[in-house]
């Protein structure tokens, strides 16, 4: 059966990347983890490996186009003579985890609504980014009978600058201009909470003292040149996360997806550009082989040379803010997790973990129960 | 280790002026260091900013730096860096 083979998203901040080199062409055997072809964001270079074994049956995108993420770069099988479907018949999607022949995509909890409102099922509508959107509801009805007034108030849910379009606020003087790929994914990602997620947030005083002294010991022990308190906190998140199914879920039509492994975000910040770089399969990883692990990361995302496995399949996420005194932080949840941790400042020995969370697969309750389990050090540590 | 020839005297002021550049831009008093001070504990930088001076020190340099190398032993202050820069180079005749 003919599987696309996405292109990736780099990192949160570009929704388009560039397709500067193509290892492979139609007929060509490939193997999971070979090189196909390389992109590039305004930042870095980025690989791109195929994720099976097989043959390629045909490549959609030219040397030079500028894509989108989540469009089907090329198509692979399993033998070489497969028939190739057409995108039109199967959309192109990042998020999409079906077959080409699977049902139809899941919609958004505000195309449900509005599907609902107008008497159609998400089979009726052809989704342009693997799942139903508003956006796409939208143009269904627009081009069928009926319902264009009626959508007119739903328009501001897909759309930020229709919102401003239709408030009754006046825009003042001025000039508009395009967003950067950067401010475009942060975009991205803060639609996905407003969208899909329905986020809360949770904060804990905590005494910083116990983790600050277990960080120095372990440093002192370990020869560390680095402090390794950041790093300690998100692997005891993690493992948090091992324990607790429901933190390591998300919701995916109605339905709760536990992920089958604990991929770590942590949040990078390298020049302007904002990383979540991944730790993969974290909670598996001792402490010592996860603090290099993510020091690899961070090292990666100083020199702006992540790769494509190091920013992708973010499960669970922490950040923190504490170098910069900030005393609190709400960050936005990365789309599709249920939990991100927020670190901050300490001051005489208080600190301060908060949590925000999607309410749809976490009550402040399990929120909350997850911070005050990671404001204390494992005795192993 | 790479071919080019560094100036190990000037691998050093630039080293302790690199050091002293990233604690400027989190402390508001003017930072002073000693060759043989370990950098973690003066708290002069803090995890993020080190990093950052591991991944200037391979750029400026052309080396790589193994993760395990990352101890207080090789890189904990200017004088150590220096070392184990120049045990990576070809220092200059």
């Amino acid at each position: 059966m003919p599987t696309p083979l996405h292109t990736p998203r780099v990192n949160n901040n570009d929704d388009t990347v560039r397709l500067v080199k193509l290892l492979v062409k139609a007929g060509d055997a490939v193997s999971a983890g070979q090189l196909v072809a390389e992109v590039e964001t305004d930042k870095a270079n980025f690989t791109v490996e195929s994720d099976r074994d097989g043959y390629v049956l045909a490549v959609e995108k030219a040397l030079n186009d500028t894509i989108d993420v989540g469009s089907v770069l090329l198509w692979l099988g399993a033998t070489a003579d497969e028939r190739v479907p057409t995108l039109a018949a199967v959309g192109a999607s990042a998020d999409s985890q079906t077959s080409p022949e699977a049902s139809p995509p899941a919609p958004t909890l505000k195309a449900a609504q509005l599907l609902a409102q107008h008497g159609l099922s998400a089979s009726d509508v052809p989704a342009s980014a693997g799942r139903v959107t508003v956006a796409d509801v939208e143009a269904f009805l627009a081009t069928h009978s009926g319902g264009a007034s009626n959508v007119q108030n739903q328009s501001s849910l897909s759309n930020p600058s229709n919102a401003s379009n239709t408030s009754n606020l006046a825009i003042a003087a001025g000039s508009s201009e395009p967003l950067s790929p950067e401010e475009r994914g942060m975009l991205r990602t803060v639609l996905w909470q407003r969208d899909e997620a329905v986020p809360g947030y949770v904060e804990l005083a905590y005494d910083a003292r116990a983790w600050e002294q277990a960080a120095t010991e372990y440093q002192k022990r370990e020869r560390l040149l680095l402090s390794p308190l950041l790093a300690l906190l998100a692997h005891r998140l993690a493992r948090v996360a091992a324990q607790n199914r429901k933190l390591n879920s998300t919701i995916v039509a109605d339905r709760r997806h536990a992920y089958s492994s604990v991929n770590l975000g942590f949040t990078i910040q390298s020049d302007t550009t904002l990383y979540l770089a991944v730790v993969q399969n974290a909670a598996a990883l001792g402490c010592r082989e996860f603090i290099e692990r993510l020091g690899q990361l961070q090292r990666g995302a100083l020199a702006h040379a992540l790769r494509t496995p190091d920013l992708t399949g973010a499960t669970i996420s922490f950040s923190s803010m504490a170098r910069w005194n900030v005393s609190r932080h709400v960050p936005v949840l990365p789309p599709h997790t249920a939990i991100i941790v927020a670190h901050a400042m300490s001051r005489d020995g208080i600190g301060t973990l908060g949590a925000t969370y999607d309410h749809r697969v976490l009550t402040g309750y399990d929120a909350l129960a997850a911070v005050r389990a990671i404001s204390t050090p494992e005795e192993t540590v | 280790m790479t071919t080019h020839a560094v100036d190990m005297a000037a691998a050093r002021n630039e080293i302790r002026a690199k050091v002293i550049d990233l604690a400027s831009r989190t402390s508001t008093k003017k930072p002073t260091l000693g060759d043989d001070d370990l950098i973690p504990e003066t708290g002069l930088l803090d995890s993020a900013a080190i990093m950052e001076l591991i991944v200037w020190i391979e750029t400026r340099f052309d080396i790589e730096i193994d993760q395990s190398d990352l101890t207080i032993e090789n890189l904990g202050s200017v004088n150590s860096i220096v070392q184990y820069v120049g045990a990576h180079v070809r220092p200059m005749a």
